[in-house]
């Protein structure tokens, strides 16, 4: 009989929305095909974004150093199943299941993830996560304490928000883009799962290693939003992030006040004040005034916004709560306003976001 | 002697096997009802409810409240069928409450031909108020469209009256028993209602409160209109009628 799971009440655009993109050399379709398994239709689009290219393989590869495997796989299915997005949420059953779940198992972790065998420690972790992920309202030090005092260290809350933030930037990216569910979830049904479940769980065992930290340079630290990667020193996440921000910055796809003033409509929108406060100094950087960009930002409108500002920045708004109904059809409506290349970057902006400004509230706990 | 217990085992495992497809079909449609009820609920409060049952928390938050309900109403019951009242009726909620969600609302209530709205109620939103007034520009849009359909099946139109106001409001999960909402209560909740019914007396489509007027822009095109005397209030109630908004 098959079960029904979250996964059926998902509703969900098709086809994906990001336009293709030029033909992608020989070699790069091998080396990504060599990575996901096959190459999805959104990758040539993608690729027009070089920042966000290299970040989709990036954040789609990185294993936690401090927590475990099997904590971050929760959390990364938690926070799918949270943000209802159809691809990551697929992709997070999958792996529960690759690495050793039944699909009974996951289908009761989806209806309470506290129905699992838990540390105390792991369930405080977990529900810190749950409350970067929803941000309603952004998690305060109090949340941080209590994770701290239920025997988590705080390189280890850095790493449940990097694992979190990193889900959210992909849940968005992937929400935004209406990718379609990856054919990896057939590993796990049909006929034949009884041979490739266990293959494919002889080569995750095999693969999948924890990761590596690397220490931050002193310009990665110096970076806009730079106290945030600071606090996340020590797990994988911080350069993560930090070279990923440091590429989206420097891209000359959107403008850099474009991008600012996406940032700081989602820290408004979040209520993060100390995000807001860093993506309007960087507006300042690009020549609004203090007073001016908080006018655009109380009224998500004004006459000194260019035209393709004046078309991303109400959208951007809409990416920080909807479920997947509301933030696709929207998307979709500006794909033909804009070209391809800007398209596909303000879906990663928008996303980076996201990410950024709720794993923002780490600052004030580790 | 094997085989009865063989027997024995296998009607018991059948047994199991259809009581377990019983439980995750049952299973499978809470989820779907949880799921249902999130989008008019927070999730922490659906959490509660399941793990407690019941939800104590009430949150005091600013909100923005929008009443609305259809002009003369009584009378159009009066002169027409049970029927066609309920067509008309639906008809008018199924555009309205689109457009409240399109614009980050929530319909908290319908009361017979009226309904309450509340934006900034499930999340943070610093630009409810915006919201709010475009939805209740939009709604009047949407009925002047509907009426144009009605007018052509020689119905008559329907004219609304919508008040808007914000301010701070306990939200929670109000009730007992069987019959609960999450909903929002209130001075501001009243101040909304009272203002709502002003636009007969100021013969108006939509009314906002001095609250509202003060974060809106020039985009807004709004006229002050003479302070009235309303129940429970001790002061007269200043308003504003808003004629429209410039994209």
């Amino acid at each position: 009989m098959t079960i029904p799971c979250g996964l059926d009440n998902i509703e969900w655009i098709n086809p994906c929305l990001i336009p293709p993109g030029p033909p992608m050399d020989p070699q790069t379709i091998k080396s990504a095909r060599k990575k996901l398994g096959y190459v999805p239709e959104y990758l040539s689009g993608f690729y027009m974004v070089p920042w966000l290219y290299d970040a989709l393989f990036a954040f789609g590869g990185v294993t936690p150093a401090v927590i475990s495997l099997r904590l971050a796989d929760l959390v990364a299915l938690m926070v799918s199943q949270d943000n209802s997005c159809r691809y990551c949420y697929g992709l997070a059953r999958t792996m529960l299941q690759l690495t050793g779940m039944s699909e009974t198992q996951v289908r009761k972790l989806e209806q309470d993830f506290y129905l699992l065998d838990l540390a105390p420690s792991e369930k405080a972790a977990l529900a810190l996560a749950r409350k970067i992920s929803r941000a309603n309202p952004i998690p305060a030090p109090g949340d941080g304490a209590q994770a701290l005092a239920a025997g988590n260290s705080k390189l280890a809350l850095a790493e449940i928000a990097g694992v979190a933030g990193v889900s959210l930037f992909l849940n968005r990216m992937m929400t935004m883009t209406a990718a379609q569910p990856s054919p990896l979830e057939q590993a796990v049904k049909g006929s034949m799962a009884f041979v490739k479940k266990p293959l494919r769980r002889i080569l995750y065992k095999l693969t999948r290693k924890p990761g590596q930290s690397v220490p931050l340079t002193d310009a990665q630290k110096r970076l806009p939003f730079g106290e945030l990667f600071t606090a996340l020193e020590g797990v994988p996440h911080a350069v993560l992030f930090a070279n990923t921000l440091d590429g989206m910055l420097a891209s000359q796809i959107l403008p850099r006040r474009c991008k600012a003033l996406i940032f700081a409509v989602i820290a408004r929108a979040l209520q993060c004040g100390a995000f807001e406060q860093a993506a309007l100094n960087l507006i300042q950087r690009q020549g609004l005034s203090g007073n001016e960009a908080r006018e655009i930002l109380d009224r998500l409108s004004s006459p000194l916004l260019t035209p393709m500002e004046a078309i991303l920045i109400p959208v951007a708004r809409e990416t920080v709560r909807g479920q997947p109904n509301q933030i696709q059809p929207r998307i979709l409506h500006i794909r033909d306003q804009i070209k391809p290349d800007e398209f596909v970057e303000f879906i990663g902006v928008a996303s980076l976001a996201n990410a950024l400004a709720r794993m923002s509230c780490v600052i004030n706990f580790c | 002697m094997l085989l009865p217990i063989a027997l024995v085992a296998a009607l018991y495992d059948r047994k199991l096997r259809r009581a377990r497809e019983s439980l995750e079909t049952l299973s499978g449609q809470l989820e779907r009802l949880q799921g249902s009820f999130h989008r008019f609920v927070p999730q922490y409060v659906v959490e509660d409810i399941i793990q407690r049952g019941v939800s104590t928390r009430g949150e005091q938050r600013p909100v923005t409240i929008l009443f609305a309900d259809i002009v003369d109403f009584t009378a159009m019951c009066e002169r027409a069928g049970p029927e066609l009242v309920v067509r008309i009726l639906n008809g008018y909620f199924q555009r309205v409450s689109k457009i409240i969600a399109a614009n980050n609302g929530h319909i908290s209530k319908f009361m017979g031909d009226g309904l309450m709205a509340i934006f900034g109620a499930l999340e943070p939103n610093p630009w409810q108020v915006l919201d709010a007034v475009k939805a209740a520009y939009a709604m009047r849009l949407a009925v002047m469209d509907y009426n144009r359909e009605l007018q052509a099946q020689g119905l008559a139109p329907l004219g609304i009256g919508i008040g808007v106001h914000c301010g701070d409001a306990v939200a929670g999960v109000i009730g007992s028993g069987e019959l609960v909402e999450y909903t929002v209560i209130g001075d501001a909740v009243n101040t909304a209602a009272r203002i709502e019914k002003l636009t007969r007396k100021h013969q108006t489509g939509i009314l906002l409160s001095v609250n509202v007027r003060e974060k809106l822009d020039d985009r807004f095109l709004i006229r002050e209109m003479p302070p009235s005397e309303v129940k429970g209030k001790p002061e007269p109630l200043v308003t504003f009628a808003l004629d429209k908004i410039i994209s």
